[in-house]
């Protein structure tokens, strides 16, 4: 059974995916099992072919997904345990920054980061600064990415940071940056936790600051 | 003139076809009330909540009709025209990068107003280059008059045509004034179209609403504009290439039926800045071999239309001139070219349309070279078989002192390339030629060195400054 979960999430098929899962929980078996035996190597091992440019990202793409469906239905019933077993990486708001439209760099950076088992919120784009601000203090998230393509809108990444300052809100929250015109130096110069050039890089990165 | 077909006439009805029924269906979505109702009157159907306008296939048809088949681009100088929709060709520096490998000490850094005059002087010597659309964002303007600074800039320094970017109906005004204070007139601007503008679709489906409503101004005072989607097979559009086409053809005939419903008859340009994402990356690739197929369907799409088209291409992922960089936008370049379109995009920009060198736009000329000669093809008929010749000369013997030699040559019957090395190996160790890429850099010095041409009078330039100063009083907060 584990191994059939394994492979549903592999070949990227959620409904299968949650079929399977279904029935293990049927069968009685613990919801721990079957996602520390089925979910996770499966998700793992479609992380590691990518790596090994052995899976297209959308090969990765639809095994993160197929995960997040059968996480779906074994979240409730890991919470009824209170085994406490299990928990996300962390969880990462992630949007597009005001008067910018760039949508699919941060959604695939959201994807990835589903993919390697962080609980994702991800706001869209021509995110207002307010609503940053608004959905860091509702949601609590251990990270904050900001997706910024345009020169004219970069500014905006600093205003975020700032904004958290006088919130009183950036001790508690990374602030990850990226986007085609976003360099490295310029992550430093407005003081973000991180830079990533690619999602790959953005995944190692979120996963290094957390620890 | 050789000119070659990616897409069965079978293919262009399809497309044609299921574009209708997608913006009949499924519509678009644009958030501004100003579109909708609009467009409601015209009697498009529309969604206030879910800002959707599906548009009958009527309703487009009659926008098709009324969009004009030719116009012209103008220039500062009046030698520089480009007459769009007449079979002609033409080349455009590319837009909007963020970076520049700079000149002196070869660094990537953020590109600056500098640059921007800089590559709008070298375009202006460089005779392959037929317009200008800034090569790089002035990233030390305040954003907000970013655009129009540029351009107050760029006629200083290019006769050539301009194409920028608009981003709200803010800006409009001053673009108005700036163009007014350096032709004279209203109607001088309205006739000689020496600015354009592009506007592009947010795929799938979607236009950003100050950007539309800023051109549907612009086009009352008849700026062309550039329609330009840049779906991205496999990710924000499918993956199939067909697919993806089909998709720019939706979002270009969308907005084209907004602005002629708005402006019947305004100068509308079919664009297209199509590729796919690299599925290892996870990135943007625009020097794939797939990247000159879409645009060059595109351009076949606009040419069923009968409409002028702008094709993206001599595109580049490489990080630096070189092996790279010359396959990619070789193979980038030719394919829209061999298609027709009217206008392609891509001089002197690398690293996915992100970093200019100046030296790949001497590069580039070279590049753009070939393409043109392949595509003037072999001259054929009756006056180009030297069949007589042949016998008379007989076995042996040569050519070479032939009178008719001397005449093609003079013709342009072959290439005579200006970059690149021919000569034997003795020679081109100790040429300049052996780095082809200093080569490009010193001409681009040169250049700089020698320019002398201003094309503002200082009265002018005063008018502009006076005109941004007050232009930056509104805008910038
Ligand atoms: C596709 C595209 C568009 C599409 C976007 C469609 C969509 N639904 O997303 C459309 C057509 C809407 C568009 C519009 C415009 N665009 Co545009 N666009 C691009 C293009 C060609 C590719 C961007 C892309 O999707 N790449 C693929 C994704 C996967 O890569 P990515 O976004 O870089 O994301 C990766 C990394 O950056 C990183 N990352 C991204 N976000 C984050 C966030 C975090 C936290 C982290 C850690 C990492 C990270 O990981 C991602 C995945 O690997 C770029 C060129 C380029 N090379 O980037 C220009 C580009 C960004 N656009 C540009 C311009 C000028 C515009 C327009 C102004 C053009 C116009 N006049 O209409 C408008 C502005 C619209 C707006 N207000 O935002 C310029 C920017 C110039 C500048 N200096 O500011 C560029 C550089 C191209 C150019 N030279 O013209 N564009």
């Amino acid at each position: 059974m584990f191994e059939k979960i394994k492979q549903a999430i592999l070949e990227g098929e959620a409904d299968i995916t949650v079929d399977l899962v279904k029935k293990a929980l049927a069968e009685g078996i613990d919801p721990l099992e079957i996602l520390n035996k089925g979910c996770i190597p499966g998700v793992e091992r479609a992380g590691e072919l990518f790596e090994a440019e052995e899976f297209f990202l959308p090969e990765l793409i639809t095994a993160g997904e197929a995960t997040k469906a059968a996480m779906e239905i074994l979240m409730p019933e890991l919470q009824n345990k209170k085994t406490g077993g299990w928990q996300s990486l962390g969880k990462v708001v992630i949007g597009t920054v005001e008067g910018d439209m760039h949508d699919i760099g941060k959604s695939i950076v959201a994807s990835m980061l589903t993919a390697a088992g962080f609980e994702v919120v991800d706001l869209g784009v021509d995110v207002s600064c307010q609503r940053f601000i608004e959905e860091i203090k509702k949601q609590s998230p251990a990270i904050v990415g900001l997706s910024a393509l345009l020169t004219s809108t970069m500014s905006k990444q600093q205003e975020v940071i700032k904004a958290l300052e006088s919130e009183g809100l950036r001790g508690q929250v990374k602030v990850l940056v990226g986007g085609a015109p976003v360099t490295g130096a310029w992550a430093e110069k407005i003081g973000a936790d991180g830079y990533a050039e690619d999602a790959v890089a953005a995944v190692k990165l979120a996963k290094k600051i957390l620890n | 003139m050789i000119s070659f077909k990616v897409l069965t006439e079978e293919d262009l009805a399809l497309i044609h076809e299921k574009s209708l029924e997608i913006l009949e269906h499924t519509g678009i979505v644009v958030k501004s009330r100003l579109i909708l109702e609009r467009m409601g009157d015209a009697g498009c159907k529309v969604d206030y909540d879910a800002w959707s306008l599906k548009i009958p296939a009527d309703i487009v048809t009659k926008a098709l009709n009324s969009s004009p088949k030719s116009f012209t681009l103008g220039g500062l100088n009046p030698d520089y025209h480009l007459s769009l929709g007449t079979g002609h060709s033409y080349l455009t520096t590319d837009g909007q990068g963020c970076f520049v490998a700079d000149l002196e000490s070869g660094q990537r850094r953020e590109s600056t107003m500098q640059d921007v005059a800089d590559s709008a002087i070298i375009a202006d010597a460089l005779d392959y280059i037929d317009m200008y659309w800034p090569l790089v964002c002035a990233a030390d303007v305040a954003p907000e008059v970013r655009t129009l600074r540029e351009l107050a800039t760029i006629y200083r320094y290019t006769g050539k045509h301009v194409q920028s970017d608009v981003f709200t109906p803010a800006e409009v005004p001053y673009f108005m004034q700036l163009l007014e204070t350096i032709l004279g007139d209203r109607r001088q601007v309205m006739e000689k179209k020496i600015f354009s503008v592009v506007c592009c679709s947010v795929t799938p489906l979607k236009y950003e609403e100050k950007m539309m409503e800023a051109c549907i101004e612009l086009a009352q005072y008849a700026v062309p504009i550039n329609i330009l989607p840049m779906p991205i097979a496999g990710a924000t559009a499918p993956a199939s290439l067909l697919s993806t086409v089909l998709l720019n053809n939706v979002e270009v005939l969308g907005a084209l039926t907004i602005f002629q419903v708005f402006s019947p008859g305004a100068p509308i340009i079919y664009g297209s800045s199509s590729s796919i994402l690299d599925m290892k990356t996870g990135l943007f690739a625009v020097g794939a071999p797939e990247e000159g197929l879409l645009n060059a369907a595109c351009a076949e799409m606009a040419r069923y239309y009968g409409l002028p088209a702008f094709a993206s291409g001599l595109a580049s992922d490489a990080k630096e001139p070189g092996i790279q960089a010359a396959l990619e936008k070789m193979a980038s370049g030719i394919t829209p070219w061999l298609a027709g379109a009217d206008i392609l995009g891509g001089a002197g920009m690398m690293e996915t349309c992100q970093c200019l060198y100046f030296e790949q736009l001497v590069i580039d000329e070279e590049i753009f070279g070939f393409i043109k000669r392949i595509r003037e093809g072999i001259r054929g008929g009756g006056d180009y078989i030297f069949s007589d010749l042949i016998k008379e000369v007989g076995a042996g013997g040569h050519f070479l002192s032939q009178k008719s030699t001397r005449r093609l040559l003079r013709q342009g019957e072959h290439y005579i390339p200006g970059l690149i090395s021919r000569e034997p190996y003795e020679i081109w160790e100790n040429s300049p030629k052996k780095d082809l890429r200093a080569l490009a850099r010193d001409r681009v010095v040169k250049i700089l060195k020698d320019r002398q041409r201003e094309y503002l009078e200082p009265a002018v330039i005063a008018e502009l400054e006076k005109i941004m100063q007050s232009a930056e009083k509104e805008l910038c907060p």
